[in-house]
């Protein structure tokens, strides 16, 4: 009986060791992870050096001055928030500077189904910035043309 | 009779007067009590990738479609030059560096970066050509360096182009999307090369001995550097790049050295899940001098060593693609140290930048754009 406990004894000690050290690895990573995550900066870790204040001396584009065609979205939607990627005839995206190749993307029977409208409605395009964020007034532009027969 | 003799100056005058395009003021800003003004002097274009002078009154700008122009800084008339090299267009790729030599005045070479086709995959690739400007035509471009292995993907490309006026050429490439390529020393992929000015590769460059390693390598564990600049009053080669979500980072580039993509980093995955291993330091790897959190995309980078205005002075100044800015970062903070922003209201992403011979700073911008930055009149 004696042997029995002894054995019993000596596996307890034997499991609690284990299971100290294998606590004791855990800790040692999620030290790691903690000082790892530690030495990174908050999310947001932008600080303006100094105020600075900027004036723009264009005007704003009064749309509704603006033809709802083609030449007018080009030059005014497309070209200031689409041409690096969509101008270019070498281009394999859609090409937004010719008024063929971007009626691929619009549905003229069933405009609130056009791929482009859905791609830059979803804010999918462009990319970095939604352009109703960029330019809210030159989106309901676009938006109207679309829904308006998207004339040449 | 003396009337038909000043008839020809007369004309050549209104000719002139035509020529000449005049800059539109479109912004202005105020900082430490001093005005500056934006001037928007070249329009009209695609993005405009690179920007860099052939003297003080001509500019060399290429567009990412691949033509080379050059920009008359009196008169503001821009001139398409003949014969540009071929690119391959798609994706992030194109013509991406311009890069005029620093005895251009001698022997008129004109190198550029640019994407290139290699079977069906494509790489980053540098050429070089002699430009004739008096005939406004580049002649045969040979390519210096092709990147190695070439891949499917149209992304990662770098590149950006830089001299240490000691001889040598660097030339910067991403790692087209493949991380892994970073760490490896047999592959271009998330590098920075070096070469002599013929294209040959220095003798002391760091792994010229080891065996299976591309030899023209510089510095190893770039994700993707759009800027890159030597600085010539340290004699120091400055990068720039492109890191994941909140990763963006300026290094302090030395020979050999590893800067640690994709092992640490202190960006995050697009979702906002930790990189990998979530480690931003490890040993043998080097610390970036700058991080952007959030990310602000930087392309281009110098450091404004000029006197002519103030808020950029021994600055870096760098190019914002998705936060639509120019970026100013004293050279002696690091990390998480302030920053400038300017023209935040242009809504542009800004492509390059560059100190003139002038001491102004030109912008460019993918809405093929270039401004000049001066002291304002106010």
């Amino acid at each position: 009986m004696k042997k029995i406990l002894f054995i019993l004894l000596l596996t307890i000690i034997a499991i609690a060791s284990c299971s100290r050290s294998s606590v004791q690895v855990t800790h040692t990573k999620h030290e790691a992870v903690a000082q790892a995550s530690l030495r990174r900066p908050a999310q947001d870790s932008y600080q303006s050096c100094q105020p600075i204040t900027e004036e723009l001396l264009i005007d704003e584009v009064d749309y509704s001055k603006l033809d709802k065609s083609f030449d007018n979205v080009k030059e005014q939607v497309f070209k200031n928030n689409c041409a690096s990627c969509h101008f270019g005839k070498d281009s394999y995206l859609p090409h937004l500077d010719d008024y063929a190749s971007t009626m691929d993307y619009v549905n003229v029977q069933n405009p609130v189904n056009s791929k482009l409208l859905k791609a830059v409605e979803s804010g999918k395009m462009p990319p970095s910035t939604p352009l109703s964020q960029r330019d809210y007034e030159g989106m309901k532009f676009f938006r109207a043309w679309i829904m308006e027969g998207a004339v040449k | 009779m003396k009337k038909l003799k000043l008839f020809p100056v007369f004309c050549a005058l209104l000719f002139n007067l035509h020529a000449q395009a005049a800059p539109t003021p479109v912004m202005s800003f105020k900082a430490q009590g001093e005005n500056y003004d934006v001037d928007k002097i070249v329009d009209g274009f695609s993005a405009i990738w690179a920007m860099e002078f052939l003297s003080p009154d001509k500019m060399i700008f290429n567009e990412i479609t691949g033509t080379i122009s050059t920009l008359d800084l009196k008169t503001g008339v821009t001139r398409q030059l003949k014969n540009p090299p071929v690119v391959y267009q798609s994706g992030q790729g194109g013509l991406l560096d311009v890069a005029v030599d620093p005895d251009f005045n001698k022997n008129q070479f004109i190198y550029v970066s640019y994407s290139k086709k290699v079977g069906t995959k494509q790489t980053t690739a540098m050429a070089r050509s002699k430009l004739d400007l008096a005939t406004e035509t580049f002649g045969p471009w040979l390519d210096m360096y092709v990147g190695v292995p070439a891949l499917a993907t149209t992304h990662h490309y770098g590149s950006r182009i830089a001299f240490d006026y000691n001889g040598h050429i660097f030339v910067s490439q991403g790692e087209r999307g493949q991380a892994d390529l970073a760490q490896s020393l047999e592959a271009n992929n998330g590098k920075i090369m070096r070469f002599n000015m013929d294209g040959s590769i220095p003798s002391d460059n760091p792994f010229v001995n080891v065996p299976k390693a591309r030899k023209e390598i510089w510095s190893y564990g770039h994700r993707n550097p759009q800027g890159l600049f030597f600085d010539r009053t340290t004699n120091t080669l400055f990068e720039q790049e492109h890191g994941p979500k909140g990763g963006d980072e300026i290094n302090l580039v030395v020979k050999g050295k590893n800067y640690g993509w994709p092992v640490i980093t202190y960006g995050r995955e697009y979702s906002g899940e930790t990189w990998r291993t979530g480690e931003s330091q490890r040993d043998g790897m080097e610390q970036p001098i700058k991080i952007f959190v959030p990310s602000i995309a930087p392309s281009s980078l110098m450091v404004y060593r000029g006197d002519t205005l103030s808020i950029f002075k021994d600055k870096f100044v760098s190019g914002a693609l998705a936060l639509e800015h120019v970026n100013l970062v004293s050279v002696k903070d690091s990390f998480t140290a302030c920053e400038d922003r300017l023209l935040l209201k242009l809504n542009e992403r800004v492509r390059d930048v560059k100190e003139g011979p002038d001491g102004l700073v030109y912008v460019s911008s993918d809405n093929g754009r270039i401004y000049v930055i001066k002291r304002g009149q106010k």
